[in-house]
């Protein structure tokens, strides 16, 4: 068995391999700790944080990914196959603009784009795109909150030490130990490995944030809204989350600065209204192809869910709002946009039981990850702080020396430390989707599929089992009529007469639709009944004089059959629709 | 309604998953109380308050534990279970509880050799459990002078620290000692702290041993792994909260220098924060403790027949059974067993004449001089294990003995007595 870097996994102690990557970590933090408290230089300080944020993420995705023979949360996540077969989908040379039910608008268009360019429309590249682009989108979240919260406020020495802190908190407190059984398991994993496209919207909130807080002319906040629609390419709820965290800002603003006030309404509302109107083609596409107006969302789970964003990180929450306050304060107006924010995610996922009564507790997990990313890089600034105020006073008892800034980012570390991702995380026992992914795809999954990928032509679509599709998807990469793991597409009804048709053998004119409308070529079923059609069997099938048997074998835990429309004469006799 | 029964009744109550929102929403409640006691200058009000959430919330937990703690799923317990069950009962008391083998040693093995009832040594990591708890929300006062800063280093500590989700809990069930290894040391520094030169270095040396115990509570975390830290982990990070626990109120005090309402204010925000985020207030060992869901289902099939092995068989009797029962039989009925339980890397002496006469047994004629070299009297099947056939030919080289059945129910368990024929 290998893994995807190409090295065999077979003879791999699990258990030693996690133990010797934490303890390398925690070492290295522990060697950064004592060489940065003795260090005078602010630059310096800051870099060697930064290094260690960007080796600590670095190391959580290396043990998390190498012991797997397949791409993170395959065999095991809807939302990765997902994933994987748009991606595919686009590598093949069809339009980003659909999902892998044919025809059926995207709502994440952007994501599975990049995929395919990055891979270079290969489509056996597209995995190993999506490996690597974990642990970049990781890097790069680092980065973007280093960049932008180096710009609080220039000139201040510990401001640079004060945004690594930030950027490692952001990443490397986003989950805590006992996140993994919880109803949202961990953030960390959940959004930087499963889901590097929201981690590119992530990526992008800080650089909106900047955009908007040097916005000062008409150019400057639309260049703000541009880049505000750039969060809603990569992932619309990240988007829709900044804007109520702009609300919120203005809002703060009306209160509390009232020199401000208007030019903060004007430019936030230019710079909203410039992203929505940019935007739109994609919040109509979104509109279209995603029941964002008719699903309702209620919480499903027990009523601490309330606490899970907030008071779980326990001591992190006091620390962050610490340092969400300290930002208000004094880090002028990028740091009132960005406290903001950490003050409206608390906001919403405390609303959300009341979001819940009108059916509007939606996407929960997002928010709370939302949540999670704020409290998280406030915390590594707030610590920083608390840390300066500490050793100032005490120092100040004694002696009316300044602390170093060594010594406080030093002290601020080693608290962090026990907290921070890397020192703790085991994912062989508190992530399920490594577990799975561990194991090999099942043989009645891989084997169908890899003869899909090589023996049916491109742009094959297949019918039948739906929850067989989205394997169709993202191991054949081929794209399918229907596929339980995403939306109904808007005119289902129709694919539905048409699936029918061929499933039943009743409409010519149907069946040639399906054909001809949805390049429909191959029927793919198992042993398990359909769920659109439970009586229909594979021995019926095979009677269906206009299919024709290309693939038929019986696993242990299934029997796969791959049946190609055979067009012509053989279709059957009845017309009409 | 007997004790037993409404202890049976509460593990059906508690091990419902449904509970467990209201058991968090109840410890809310406690941490609110107590941060408004500490706001009103209550302190050890509010120490008394967290540390009675903390105690519902083992309490919820440690109730539903019905079988010793990690006996069949993890080695090294088993086997101290099997021992200590042995040194309850059986006779002679020296000796491991496999025949001819030496005692295993440990924590409650020691209080089993010592007289302690069966009642207490069982639940020896439950008490375990509660002791830390207590532990922890004293043993601030020992080191810090000032009563209210103890109160509160008491209140930080009992959730198991400053740490989000790190709580000793979990490490203190699977390994009880280890929390009393702790204890001495901490009681060894307690007392030194008492000289006032220990006492100054200790002020002078603060950060020091705070950034030491948190290294060594990352160190042993890295190293251990899993979904819950160790005992000396969870302490480690317990013990570095109490010495940062005077730094952490300057702190605060510092912030809101002119208003000592608004200071209790905030510090009472800290504790509720703290406590809600702690390790014992999230604790969910159903899903994080590795045996636990086992412990909590006990083994109720195996009951019946352990019950008659107790009412039935010498104390001095040893009993033949297969690897996968021996270290049930040896932890509920107190009778060694002959062979050692699956996974247990002990060598056995004489192991071909143990094979031997196992496979005498298997045959249905067992040899009556190994079986009084082992002093074996019973032997143990279980569910699909094949019950001896009858010996047609009667073998006149070595005496043999005959298989009684004595013991048989619905679940396939069988026991048979070894007789003279």
């Amino acid at each position: 068995m290998r893994n995807l870097f190409g090295f065999d996994i077979d003879g791999l102690e699990v258990a030693s391999f996690l133990g010797s990557l934490r303890l390398l970590f925690s070492a290295l933090a522990l060697v950064t700790a004592l060489l940065v408290a003795r260090t005078r230089d602010a630059a310096r300080i800051g870099r060697a944080i930064l290094w260690l944020a960007l080796a600590g993420h670095a190391t959580s995705w290396f043990a998390t990914t190498y012991p797997l023979p397949n791409l993170y949360a395959a065999n095991g996540s809807m939302d990765r196959e997902n994933h994987l077969g748009w991606a595919n989908v686009v590598a093949l040379g069809f339009s980003p603009l659909y999902t892998f039910q044919v025809n059926h608008i995207h709502f994440e268009p952007v994501w599975p784009l990049i995929t395919a360019v990055l891979a270079g429309y290969d489509v056996d590249r597209v995995a190993l795109v999506l490996h690597w682009a974990s642990l970049f989108a990781g890097l790069g979240l680092i980065v973007s909150v280093r960049f932008v919260w180096a710009r609080l406020a220039p000139g201040d020495e510990q401001l640079r030490i004060e945004a690594a802190f930030a950027a490692l908190g952001g990443v490397l407190l986003l989950a805590a130990p006992g996140d993994f059984w919880g109803p949202f398991r961990n953030p960390w994993a959940l959004t930087l490995l499963l889901k590097p496209n929201h981690a590119l919207g992530l990526i992008l909130v800080p650089l909106a944030a900047l955009a908007l807080a040097r916005a000062e002319g008409w150019k400057s906040r639309l260049y703000a809204g541009f880049v505000l629609q750039l969060v809603g390419w990569a992932f619309v709820i990240h988007m829709a989350l900044l804007v109520a965290g702009f609300i919120t800002f203005v809002s703060l603003s009306w209160i509390t600065k009232r020199a401000e006030r208007l030019k903060d309404f004007i430019d936030v509302a230019v710079a909203v209204g410039a992203n929505l109107a940019i935007v739109s083609p994609y919040l109509v596409m979104l509109l279209v192809g995603y029941p964002i107006v008719h699903e309702r969302g209620f919480l499903s789970g027990p009523p601490d869910r309330a606490l899970e964003g907030t008071f779980r990180v326990g001591l992190l929450l006091v620390l962050s709002a610490f340092g969400a306050w300290g930002s208000y304060m004094n880090g002028g107006r990028l740091g009132r946009i960005l406290s903001a924010q950490w003050l409206t995610a608390q906001i919403i996922w405390q609303a959300y039981p009341l979001l819940s009564l009108f059916g509007m507790a939606r996407e929960q997990d997002e928010v709370l990850y939302w949540c999670r990313f704020w409290t998280g890089m406030f915390a590594g600034a707030g610590i920083l702080r608390a840390a300066s105020l500490t050793l100032q006073r005490l120092k100040g008892r004694s002696a009316s020396v300044t602390p170093q800034l060594g010594a406080r980012a030093a002290l601020s570390l080693v608290l962090l430390l026990p907290s921070l991702l890397p020192a703790w995380w085991d994912p062989s026992t508190m992530d399920r989707y490594f577990q799975t992914a561990r194991q090999p795809i099942p043989d009645w999954i891989a084997e169908p599929t890899r003869f899909i990928r090589t023996s049916t032509p491109k742009n094959a679509v297949f019918l039948g089992d739906r929850k067989y599709a989205r394997w169709i998807a993202a191991y054949g990469a081929r794209r399918v009529l229907f596929s339980n793991s995403l939306n109904a597409p808007t005119n289902a009804q129709r694919r539905m007469d048409v699936e029918s048709a061929i499933l039943h053998g009743a409409s010519k004119t149907l069946v040639i639709e399906g054909m001809e409308k949805y390049e429909l070529q191959y029927v793919l079923v198992t042993g398990t009944p359909m769920e659109q059609a439970p009586t229909v069997t594979i021995d019926d099938l095979l009677r269906r004089p206009y299919l024709q048997v290309v693939y038929d074998r019986t696993f242990a835990e299934d029997r796969v059959v791959i049946l190609q429309i055979v067009p012509g004469e053989r279709l059957p006799k009845a017309g009409g629709s | 309604m007997g004790v037993a029964e409404v202890l049976q009744e509460s593990r059906r109550l508690a091990s419902q998953e449904a509970l467990i929102p209201a058991l968090r929403g109840i410890l809310f409640l406690f941490g609110l109380v107590a941060a408004y006691g500490w706001w009103k200058r209550r302190p050890r009000v509010a120490l008394a308050l967290l540390a009675a959430g903390g105690f519902v919330s083992l309490g919820f937990w440690l109730i539903q534990i019905d079988a010793p703690f990690g006996n069949g799923t993890d080695v090294a317990l088993t086997t101290q279970w099997a021992q200590a069950g042995v040194n309850v009962v059986a006779e002679p008391r020296e000796g491991g509880y496999v025949w001819g083998t030496s005692a295993e040693r440990s924590l409650v093995a020691t209080l089993a050799a010592l007289g302690l009832p069966p009642g207490v040594v069982f639940n020896t990591p439950q008490m375990a459990a509660l002791l830390c708890l207590v532990f922890l929300a004293l043993v601030p006062r020992a080191f810090i002078r000032n009563p209210a800063t103890a109160a509160f280093a008491g209140c930080l500590a009992l959730g198991g620290g400053l740490w989000p989700g790190q709580g000793p809990y979990g490490g203190v069930l699977r390994r009880p000692a280890h929390l009393l290894v702790v204890i001495g040391f901490v009681l060894l520094a307690a007392a030194l702290v008492r000289m006032p030169r220990a006492r100054g270095m200790f002020g002078r040396w603060r950060f020091g041993l705070i950034l030491g115990l948190v290294s060594v509570a990352v160190l042993g975390r890295a190293w251990s792994g899993g979904a819950e830290p160790g005992v000396v982990t969870a302490l480690a990070l317990a013990g570095a909260s109490i010495a940062l626990t005077a730094p952490l109120r300057v702190t605060v005090r510092s912030l809101l220098p002119s208003s000592p309402s608004t200071v209790r204010l905030l510090e009472a925000l800290l504790l509720l924060c703290t406590f809600s985020g702690s390790g014992i207030f999230w604790w969910n060992p159903a899903r994080a403790l590795p045996g636990f869901i086992e412990a909590r289902e006990g083994g109720a099939m195996l009951r019946k027949p352990l019950d008659w092995i107790r009412a039935n068989v010498p104390k001095i009797s040893v009993v033949l059974a297969s690897p996968a029962y021996s270290a049930q039989i040896a932890t509920f009925t107190g009778r060694r067993v002959l062979f050692p339980p699956q996974g247990d890397p002990r060598a056995v002496s004489e192991p071909y004449r143990r094979a031997r006469f196992a496979e005498s047994c298997r045959k249905g004629e067992p040899i009556a001089r190994l079986a009084e070299a082992f002093s074996v009297t019973h032997l143990f099947l279980g569910p699909g294990e094949k019950t001896p056939p009858k010996p047609e030919i009667e073998d006149t080289k070595e005496p043999r003995l005959s298989l009684v059945l004595v013991y048989e129910d619905v679940e396939d368990f069988r026991i048979f007595v070894l007789l003279k024929k």
